[in-house]
């Protein structure tokens, strides 16, 4: 198990290494010169000449992508374009609001999809069951944005309850954040969970369970819901990647000071150092969850344990 | 049936059994009026085709037939004196794995691929027996060393076994609360001849030893000649003859059962065709009227068609429905030595 963790951890660095490159050559195809970003468009040739001699951007693109690479190396992520701090503590700051909102619409997720795929797939085609799976069909294709208008119009301008935004009510202030994020996670895993289930109830092992006098609810936790949680940890591990992702367009609504905002700021000001640090920060916290989700899976099914060398 | 001396050591008796699967205005007959008796200690073997309701009517027993479709439209289940069909699922759920437990027909796919054998037979045993958990894996343990499988793989997954150590596992599982009665679903069909033999072996050992009463179900003669007392041949959700296993063996009487019989190859007779019975299983939603098997019949009459076959016992333990054996009917069967 150890050999196989270090071998994927091992596996990362080519990941990284396509992900920077990619993001790197995008960054310089964009039209606008940093330097004269950084110096105003009424500053003279010769001073943006020189700085952009001083911050090597005359240098040929895989030499600059060299020296970004030898710097990511030692942990050194470079300066901002726009305020000269550097880059790696300004995320480190800002990266546990991220996180938490992440990891708290993942658990909003779980907690309210898989109660809910169990008991659409137990009673299918029920009421129930019609209801849930057209709330999550809503629930998918709801745009996230207009969801966040929604949830901030209902609850903060007409109920008074929750924060619009900002940062300033602890936990309460996740909330609606987390719940907009969690929404098309939420749906898509209670879809999975119910046709996972309604695939593994229908199982010749269920039918032994129940031959050996085990109580209709344990038999749907113990024996099916844990050989139907395998496709439901996928999904964990691909909603958890991209909540990171959407943690993006959730921060800028609410005005939440976090790395996805730090990333947008980054893209709008064309501040590369900074739009690229997000992206490798990121990347690795997407790539470790989904390592999380392959070492998860050794421990539910027996079966594969012996595949992990 | 009417007869039989034994009252007492009756542990099963199903009268007139209907079971149903019903979807969206499509009713299928799965078992149509069924009705047996097994004695203590014995073996009865529940032989036809697939499709006839052999696995309809043993899941009905332990109630869990899928349902929906499945729905027991009538009859009764008595065991030990106790009416199951009136049963509430709470007690149901004693009775299963406990009184009356059942070897499913595929070993591959009977076991929970994601538990240890070892929890899968100490949770039954959990479930039914005061005992604490050290205690139930001690026992799981013992259980496995009794179908021949060394105890210290009670650790083990499933996939970690072959076809026959699962079945045995199953088997174990079955035995575990020393149930009065044991149901195995065509128990050895999905295994290698070699290993047929070991498992029925076992099952035939365990059987006399813990004095199990047992409905064996199958399509195999050779299985029922081996380890079964009575037999019951099934046909479109009926038994059209039941009797011991002489009765059925020698004194074979409905033309189906005999079918059966002459679809056997025959090793002294190598050179002759095999005679398999024409014609398919009848479409449950659609049966036929009159005597179920006549389209396939080779003796078939007019009135056949018409008149539904009743029971004509012919001995004590044997009887037919067959209209061949009732009186004024007209239907003869030529006999043919076969």
């Amino acid at each position: 198990m150890h050999k196989y963790i270090l071998k994927r951890l091992l596996m990362m660095i080519p990941v990284l290494i396509g992900i920077t490159f990619i993001i790197f050559v995008i960054l310089n195809m964009t039209p606008g010169d940093p330097a004269l970003i950084i110096l105003g468009s009424e500053a003279n040739d010769e001073t943006v000449a020189q700085l952009r001699d001083e911050l090597g951007l005359d240098d040929p693109l895989l030499l600059q992508y060299g020296r970004y690479m030898l710097g990511l190396v030692k942990g050194d992520l470079g300066q901002s374009y726009i305020n000269n701090r550097a880059i790696f503590p300004s995320i480190m700051e800002r990266l546990p609001i991220t996180l938490s909102l992440a990891l708290l619409a993942m658990l909003v997720s779980v907690v309210v999809a898989i109660p809910l795929g169990i008991i659409s797939a137990t009673k299918q085609y029920s009421f129930l069951d019609s209801t849930s799976m057209v709330l999550c069909l809503i629930g998918v294709s709801i745009p996230s944005f207009w969801l966040a208008l929604m949830l901030i119009l209902f609850f903060s301008v007409n109920l008074s309850l929750l924060p619009s935004g900002g940062l300033n009510n602890g936990i309460v202030s996740y909330i609606l954040p987390a719940v907009t994020l969690a929404t098309s996670g939420a749906a898509s895993m209670a879809r999975q969970t119910r046709s996972s289930m309604l695939e593994v109830i229908r199982q010749d092992y269920i039918r032994t369970a129940r031959a050996k006098g085990v109580r209709k609810n344990k038999v749907l936790i113990r024996h099916a819901l844990k050989n139907a949680i395998m496709p439901v940890i996928t999904l964990m591990g691909l909603t958890l990647g991209r909540n990171v992702g959407g943690a993006v367009v959730v921060e800028s609504i609410f005005t939440l000071p976090g790395t996805g905002r730090l990333l947008l700021e980054g893209i709008r000001s064309k501040d590369i150092p900074m739009v690229m640090g997000c992206v490798v920060v990121l990347s690795i916290l997407i790539s470790i969850a989904n390592l999380l989700v392959d070492i998860v899976y050794g421990f539910v099914d027996p079966r594969l344990k012996g595949e992990y060398r | 049936m009417e007869k039989q001396a034994s009252e007492k050591n009756i542990v099963l008796e199903i009268e007139d059994l209907v079971v149903n699967y019903e979807t969206d205005g499509v009713v299928v007959h799965a078992v149509n009026g069924v009705s047996l008796r097994l004695e203590k200690g014995k073996t009865l073997a529940l032989v036809g085709e697939t499709g006839a309701g052999k696995t309809t009517t043993a899941l009905s027993i332990l109630q869990l037939i899928q349902d929906p479709p499945g729905k027991i439209r009538g009859g009764s289940i008595t065991m030990d004196g106790d009416a199951l069909l009136t049963f509430s699922e709470r007690q149901m759920e004693s009775i299963r794995g406990d009184k009356v437990s059942m070897i499913f027909q595929d070993p591959m796919t009977s076991l929970n691929p994601v538990l240890t054998v070892g929890q899968q037979i100490a949770e039954v045993i959990q479930i039914h027996q005061k005992v604490s958990k050290a205690e139930a894996e001690q026992k799981a343990r013992e259980m496995l060393e009794l179908v021949g499988i060394d105890g210290g793989r009670a650790g083990e997954y499933p996939h970690q076994f072959s076809g026959g150590m699962k079945q045995r596992v199953v088997i174990a599982i079955a035995l575990a609360c020393n149930p009065t009665l044991l149901i195995a679903d065509e128990p050895t069909t999905a295994l290698d001849v070699t290993i047929q033999a070991q498992v029925l072996e076992l099952m035939k050992e365990l059987r006399e030893k813990y004095q199990t009463s047992m409905i064996m179900i199958t399509h195999d003669l050779g299985i029922v000649a081996e380890t079964c007392d009575e037999v019951s041949i099934m046909y479109a959700g009926r038994i059209v003859e039941h009797g011991t296993l002489r009765d059925i063996f020698k004194e074979t009487r409905h033309p189906y059962t005999v079918g059966l019989f002459n679809s056997l190859p025959n090793i002294k007779r190598r050179q002759e065709m095999l005679k398999p019975i024409k014609g398919l299983m009848p479409d449950p939603s659609n049966l036929p009227t009159g005597c179920s098997f006549h389209p396939r019949c080779d003796y078939a009459q007019a009135i056949c068609s018409t008149r539904k076959p009743a029971q004509t016992f012919l001995s004590d333990t044997h009887f037919v429905e067959c209209l061949a054996y009732e009186s004024n009917t007209g239907v003869t069967i030529t006999k043919k030595e076969g």
